[in-house]
C-alpha cells in the first residue's frame, strides 16, 4: 500500500507539471499568436481552460498522497505554511507556494465577473510566479527529475516557454507603439 | 493583394482538447509505470529523513547460535531511525 501511495505521489506530481506547462503555454499563446500554426485562438483558449482545470485534481492527488506517505512526512500545516518540512524545506516550500498561488489564480478566474479587469489581470499574472516555483520544485524535489531524459525534457519545455513569453512581450510592445502612433496621427 | 493566412494544423476544438488531455494522461500513465518499476532512486535530490537514516544504518543481520542448554538462539539487529539495538530471542522447541 505504501508503495502504491509513493507511485501515485510521483506520477501525479509529474502529470500536474505537464498540465501546468500546457496551461501556461496556451495562456501565453492566446495574445501572441505563438500557436497560430497549431490552431486558431478558440482552440488555444479551450486548451488553456481544460488544462487549468485538469491541473487541480492532479495537484490535490499529489498532495494527499504525500500526506499519506509515511516517509515523506508532509503534514497539513505544510500546506498552509511553506518551508516547515524538516528536510528539503526550500524545495518542498516552493511546491507549497506554487500550489497556493495557482489556487488563488483559479478562484479569481471563477470570480472574474465580480472583479475589475485590472484586478483580475494582476492576480492572473501570479501564475507566472507559480509556474517558476512549481518548475523549481520539480527540479529540486522531484524523485524522477534526476533522470537525464526527464531533465532534458523539462529544460526543453522551459526554453519553449521563455521563447513564447518573449514573443508575447514583443507583440504587446508592438501593439502599444501602434496605438501610440495612431493617437499622434489624429489632428 | 492581401495574403491568405495558412489554415492551422488542427481546426477542431475537441481534437485539440483531446490532444492536451491525452498528453497529460500519457504522462500520468507513463510515470505510474516507470515509478512502479523504479520505486527507489538513490540519485533523487531529496531523501526523506526516515528513509535516509534507514539507508545509512547497517541492514538487519540475523545470526543463529546454539546455547549451552541446547536451545536455538536467533540474534538480529533491529534498525530504528535513531540507533540500532540488538534483540535476542530464544527459540523454544
Amino acid at each position: 500500500m505504501t508503495d502504491l501511495i509513493w507511485i501515485v505521489a510521483r506520477s501525479t506530481g509529474t502529470a500536474a507539471i505537464v498540465a501546468l506547462v500546457l496551461s501556461v503555454l496556451s495562456g501565453m499563446a492566446l495574445r501572441s499568436g505563438a500557436l497560430a500554426w497549431l490552431s486558431h485562438n478558440r482552440g488555444v483558449r479551450a486548451v488553456h481552460d481544460l488544462t487549468s482545470v485538469l491541473w487541480l485534481p492532479l495537484a490535490i492527488a499529489h498532495v494527499i498522497a504525500l500526506m499519506l506517505d509515511p516517509y515523506a512526512k508532509i503534514g497539513f500545516a505544510d500546506l498552509l505554511v511553506p518551508f516547515l518540512v524538516s528536510y528539503g524545506s526550500f524545495a518542498i516550500g516552493l511546491g507549497t507556494i506554487s500550489l497556493q498561488l495557482i489556487v488563488v489564480v483559479l478562484i479569481s478566474t471563477w470570480l472574474r465577473s465580480s472583479l475589475t479587469h485590472q484586478g483580475w489581470l494582476a492576480i492572473h499574472r501570479l501564475s507566472y510566479v507559480a509556474f517558476v516555483a512549481a518548475f523549481a520544485h520539480g527540479l529540486l524535489a522531484g524523485t524522477d527529475f534526476a533522470q537525464p531524459v526527464l531533465v532534458a525534457l523539462a529544460w526543453l519545455t522551459a526554453t519553449v516557454i521563455v521563447i513564447v513569453a518573449f514573443r508575447r512581450l514583443t507583440a504587446a510592445r508592438g501593439r502599444q507603439s501602434e496605438a501610440r502612433s495612431k493617437t499622434v496621427a489624429i489632428p | 493583394m492581401a495574403q491568405r493566412k495558412p489554415s492551422p494544423l488542427i481546426s477542431s476544438v475537441n481534437a485539440l482538447r483531446g490532444l492536451a488531455a491525452g498528453i497529460t494522461m500519457l504522462s500520468l500513465a507513463g510515470m505510474t509505470v516507470y515509478a512502479g518499476g523504479h520505486l527507489r532512486n538513490d540519485a533523487a535530490p531529496l531523501q526523506p529523513a526516515a528513509a535516509a537514516a534507514a539507508a545509512t544504518t547497517a541492514p538487519a543481520a540475523a545470526t543463529t547460535t546454539t546455547s549451552s542448554t541446547g536451545r536455538l538462539q536467533l540474534s538480529r539487529t533491529v534498525t530504528t531511525t535513531t540507533r540500532a539495538r540488538s534483540v535476542t530471542t530464544t527459540h523454544h522447541s
